[in-house]
């Protein structure tokens, strides 16, 4: 399994951690900007699973996409199991996947790694706003009404589908 | 009387497992709260509440043929009585998530008020049914794009399992979020009231290590006094505890997917 194979770049390191935050320092001490694969144990062993692709800029993880096709904040959800993974940087100039893919800069710090102080420094680390957390960028998220609107939307379809993927049908009319 | 709530953000790392300790220690000074960690997959109250070495868990009250009465896996914490979950990623796997139901049901025939810590995300049975279990959630949130989109799909989630919104929280707020102004713009896109803003607080961290909730670790640290106001805040609703049970007793369960 070689998830990274179509974004290219030069391989940085390659480890098997049994702490994803060891990686994530890593990247974080010495700014990389690149892609990183992250393979969990049961995709590496058994190939069950799947694994995930973290961009990074600057050594802060900026956006992430899961192989079952989720990305963002859900595709960090995805990632998250108990260790080991291996994990491959690969240094690009451009780091890949859309800003749909986009997590807040503390995300896998928190989720992932569980690391608190890591967290705390990729925040400090992350450039203010580009990421959603600047005031004006989320002044500017709630005077979008339609954006906004488009997101409930959305989550409504999204919950009355996995409704019916669940079995849950008899609550929608509760 | 009896509410369920599900403590809820569908994201990680909105400090959600310590805002549940938190309402749920505040509350406390007024009824009898049960916390249950119903996070089965990436279960971490047990860590906030010192319970590392509990025996009994939720898991255990999940697993079919266990013979495992439900007060075992509770624990009287901090003026609350706690229902941890195990850690172990065998014990989730085989965890029957529907037996929750049960669980609830017994717990509300002895508590005023049930805050359900709910996982950080909504993919599978596990995920949403606290979420559809519950009577109303409360979101947990910060003032950032990413965490504010995932807040309102929670809610429209509820919403689509008929399950209302008793309050937003803002957590984790910096002095620099312009909060004042963030509160205004976010309120009329959600169906509860905001019940609070706590701000970051390095106390909350600390209590995180020392295995403690922060409302009993620093109880008049700047964090710990704004979820005191945020629990006054929300208004608990008058049900009776056998209906409740009753209800969850009745309550349509996923399937497995």
């Amino acid at each position: 399994m070689n998830p990274g194979a179509d974004f290219g770049g030069d391989l940085v390191f390659s480890r098997v951690v049994t702490d994803p935050g060891e990686a994530l320092r890593r990247a974080l001490d010495d700014s990389l900007t690149g892609y990183a694969e992250f393979v969990p144990a049961d995709a590496l062993l058994l190939g069950e699973g799947g694994d995930g692709i973290v961009a990074f800029e600057d050594g802060v993880p900026v956006r992430v996409r899961h192989s079952a096709g989720t990305v963002g904040d859900a595709a960090v959800a995805a990632l998250a199991l108990p260790g080991p993974y291996r994990v491959r940087f690969f240094a690009v100039a451009d780091p890949p996947l859309g800003p749909d893919a986009r997590v807040p800069p503390d995300g896998l710090a928190e989720r992932l790694a569980g690391d608190p102080a890591l967290a705390a420094r990729t925040r400090e680390r992350a450039p203010e706003g580009d990421d959603g957390t600047g005031l004006d960028a989320v002044e500017a998220f709630l005077e979008d009404e339609a954006r906004v609107e488009e997101i409930r939307e959305r989550a409504r379809e999204e919950a009355e589908a996995r409704a019916a993927e669940l079995g849950l049908d008899g609550v929608l009319d509760r | 009387m009896v509410e369920a709530f599900a403590v809820a953000s569908g994201k990680g790392g909105t400090g959600k497992t310590t805002s549940t300790l938190a309402l749920g220690i505040a509350l406390a000074e007024t009824y009898d709260v049960t916390v249950v960690d119903a996070d089965t997959g990436m279960a971490n109250l047990l860590f906030h509440a010192g319970l590392d070495d509990a025996d009994v868990t939720l898991h255990d009250l999940l697993l079919e043929g266990r013979d495992v009465d439900v007060a075992d896996a509770t624990y009287d914490r901090f003026g609350l009585t706690v229902v941890p979950c195990g850690t172990d990623l065998a014990a989730f796997r085989d965890a029957d998530p529907a037996r929750l139901r049960e669980v609830v049901a017994e717990l509300a025939r002895d508590a005023d008020v049930i805050l359900l810590d709910s996982p950080a995300a909504l993919g599978s049975t596990s995920a949403v049914l606290p979420v559809v279990l519950a009577d109303r959630v409360v979101l947990v949130t910060q003032p950032t794009v990413p965490a504010l989109s995932d807040a309102l799909k929670v809610q429209e989630y509820a919403a689509s399992y008929g399950t209302g919104v008793a309050g937003v929280l803002f957590n984790k707020v910096r002095d620099g979020d312009g909060i004042e102004r963030v509160v205004p713009k976010a309120e009329r896109y959600f169906d509860g009231p905001i019940v609070g803003t706590v701000p970051d607080d390095d106390a909350a961290r600390a209590a995180r290590r020392a295995g403690q909730p922060l409302l009993s670790f620093a109880p008049d640290s700047p964090a710990a006094r704004a979820y005191h106001a945020a629990a006054a805040e929300l208004d608990v609703r008058r049900a009776d505890g056998e209906t409740l049970a009753e209800r969850f007793r009745s309550a349509v369960v996923p399937e497995e997917p």
